[in-house]
């Protein structure tokens, strides 16, 4: 009898555990997807650290009037950090220069790479291995 | 031509005037074998289109960028379009290398060539597949078009001819920067100046063919996301003159390859870019456009599986391990086709060993290989102090590979190699001098040489052999120029040349409204 009970006690432990087991895992999921997930990225209004110091708002970027989904096109970018050549000559030290590729020079979207509320890509990464570390 | 129009007309006529039995029976004494019912291609036009152009072309390569000029410059309003979120395609990656035969920098040299001899190389490597009246354009027609990139372009090219693989004698310029975007930038600036719109992440959902037979217009979703079907927006696009698909091929579409040769499945990587699928080759078919060889895939038997696209292991096959050393098969330690065989030969020959090559020289071999020390670096060849040491990392039978090299040093000594008939170059030495480097090798898929049927005006042509009306192609995605084997260099000769007769025939067809 006594041995019974434990056994109840037991898998009603095991339950137990098994339980609490599945609602951490899908809370700890839920996190990543929340925090992590290149689409979703928590927060739309987090910036990356230099746009921040700079202490941009939505409407630096987003220039269209109450069209936050808008997509900031490449002359947007510009605005600010002048034009494709002038670009490509700030990283003009690296061997490959991300920002004068053989195929393109410098002349490809700011998007391709680069993200404000997502994490970044190499574009380049599609069809070559070298890595580089995309702010 | 016109006479092809005049049997669809009045064979449609035909077909209202009768019940079907009757009318396939007349077909059939008419003398039309088989025919397709033409009309399974027709889609309801939309009532409104959203916008209209003369000239749509599709494809930002050397061939659509081509069209898009010559149509524009012969007046016709003219659109181009392309799924990617960058121009160009494979072309603005690709190596850079354009034959011309007869060329003034082959006079220069004095070097005897014609269009002809062009023609004869490329019937010999094409296996006589090639449909001999579209080889000959581009032969004929080579000279003048890499002139056309000089002169009407700007584009710029080293000083000697290139003497590659399969040709008689050097007829290959290269452009300055050794790379195809040496010719499509230049373009993609005539295109500007001459203020044609190209759309880039613009998808073609569908080609209109009207009941008509002809070429109406098109579905295209704008602000396409590569790979995101059903992103972007659709939108329907009249248009008055034609279309010309100049899409590419689709040695990067895993799926519809493989159908097409089983050998290239996904194991077999790529050295094209992301874009290179069939979905264009396939509404091409829908519209009844006549399939040509799709089996021809070429694979190029000097890349190395370690390494994304084209890399730059390719540089140690084609310098040191085949000219100056061995490819073995590591299960039986042995040779198993001549190093210097065509492409073809070569990229089945690995294919059919069931495993990875490895590709092997000396310090001899290697010296007058550009780029070791970034190969080495990366882990793409590998370097080591013994024959023992490089069999033991690539697993190969030890003992069978002591004697292949063995055997294979013989031949060098004696000149001849008796076994698989590699040519040896004069400065050929034996495998015997330490370091000794090693790379695995496994062909990539790299050209389609099948595609939709053209005729020598670019013309689509259908499944009964009729012109489909308002329907161009060019480029890669067009069959028969190249028959079973490509050589090197005459993609972009080929490009060209068909591109830019698309785009002047284009220009000239009669508006349908």
């Amino acid at each position: 009898m006594a041995s019974e009970c434990f056994i109840i006690i037991k898998r009603r432990i095991i339950i137990g555990l098994s339980l609490t087991g599945c609602v951490s895992i899908f809370l700890i999921s839920l996190f990543y997807q929340t925090v992590f997930s290149s689409d979703v990225l928590g927060n739309a209004n987090s910036l990356k650290a230099y746009h921040s110091d700079a202490e941009l708002s939505c409407n630096d970027c987003h220039t269209v009037e109450n069209e936050v989904q808008n997509i900031p096109a490449t002359d947007d970018c510009l605005e600010c950090h002048g034009d494709m050549e002038a670009v490509a000559q700030l990283t003009a030290d690296k061997d490959p220069n991300p920002h004068d590729s053989p195929h393109y020079g410098p002349y490809l979207d700011c998007d391709l790479c680069h993200h404000e509320h997502k994490i970044s890509e190499n574009y380049c990464g599609g069809c070559h291995e070298w890595v580089s570390s995309v702010p | 031509m016109k006479d092809s129009k005049q049997k669809q007309f009045s064979r449609r006529q035909f077909l209202k005037a009768t019940g079907g039995a009757t009318a396939l029976a007349g077909v059939a004494s008419a003398g039309f074998i088989m025919a397709i019912p033409q009309k399974s291609f027709a889609m309801p036009l939309p009532k409104k289109w959203d916008s209209e152009v003369d000239v749509l072309v599709i494809g930002s390569g050397f061939a659509g960028l081509a069209a898009g000029i010559e149509a524009a410059e012969a007046g016709a309003v003219t659109v181009i379009i392309d799924k990617m979120p960058v121009p160009g395609g494979n072309s603005i990656i690709n190596g850079g290398l354009v034959s011309a035969a007869g060329s003034p920098k082959q006079d220069k040299e004095k070097i005897n060539d014609s269009p002809d001899l062009m023609y004869k190389d490329m019937l010999k490597a094409g296996l006589g597949l090639n449909h001999q009246a579209l080889a000959r354009v581009v032969t004929e027609k080579s000279n003048e078009a890499v002139q056309w990139t000089i002169k009407h372009l700007g584009a710029q090219y080293k000083d000697r001819n290139l003497h590659l693989g399969g040709h008689s004698v050097p007829r290959s310029y290269y452009t300055t920067n050794s790379s195809g975007s040496g010719i499509v930038r230049p373009q993609l600036n005539k295109v500007k100046d001459l203020g044609i719109p190209l759309k880039l992440n613009c998808y073609l959902e569908q080609v209109y063919r009207d009941e008509d037979g002809r070429i109406k217009g098109v579905n295209v979703r704008e602000g396409y996301k590569f790979l995101k079907e059903g992103s972007g927006q659709s939108i329907s696009i009249k248009v008055r003159r034609g279309v010309v698909v100049a899409a590419g091929g689709f040695a990067n579409d895993v799926i519809y390859r493989k159908i097409q040769d089983p050998k290239v499945d996904d194991k077999v990587q790529c050295t094209n870019h992301q874009g290179a699928t069939a979905e264009c080759l396939k509404e091409l078919l829908r519209l009844h456009a006549n399939p040509v060889q799709l089996s021809w895939i070429q694979l190029g038997p000097w890349s190395c599986p370690l390494e994304k696209g084209m890399g730059i292991g390719y540089i140690f096959a084609i310098n040191a391990a085949f000219p100056y050393g061995i490819m073995v098969s590591p299960k039986t330690g042995k040779r198993f086709i001549n190093e210097l065989a065509d492409r073809k030969i070569r990229a089945d020959a690995i294919i059919n060993t069931g495993e990875w090559a490895v590709g092997i020289a000396d310090q001899e071999g290697v010296k007058r290989t550009a780029k070791i020390d970034k190969m080495l670096e990366r882990g793409i060849v590998k370097k080591f102090d013994t024959i023992e040491a490089l069999a033991k990392e690539y697993k190969i039978n030890v003992a069978e590979y002591k004697k292949t090299i063995f055997q294979y040093n013989s031949f060098v000594k004696s000149g001849k190699d008796t076994e698989w008939g590699k040519p040896f170059q004069s400065d050929c030495k034996p495998i015997t001098t330490p370091p000794f480097y090693g790379m695995y090798l496994w062909p990539k898929a790299h050209h389609t040489m099948g595609g939709a049927q053209i005729n020598t005006k670019a013309q689509v042509i259908d499944l009964n052999q009729n012109v489909i009306p308002g329907l161009y192609a060019a480029g890669e995605i067009t069959g028969g120029v190249h028959g079973a084997v490509r050589l090197g260099s005459v993609a972009i000769t080929d490009c060209l040349v068909f591109g830019r007769i698309a785009g002047k025939q284009v220009a000239g067809e009669k508006p349908w409204a």
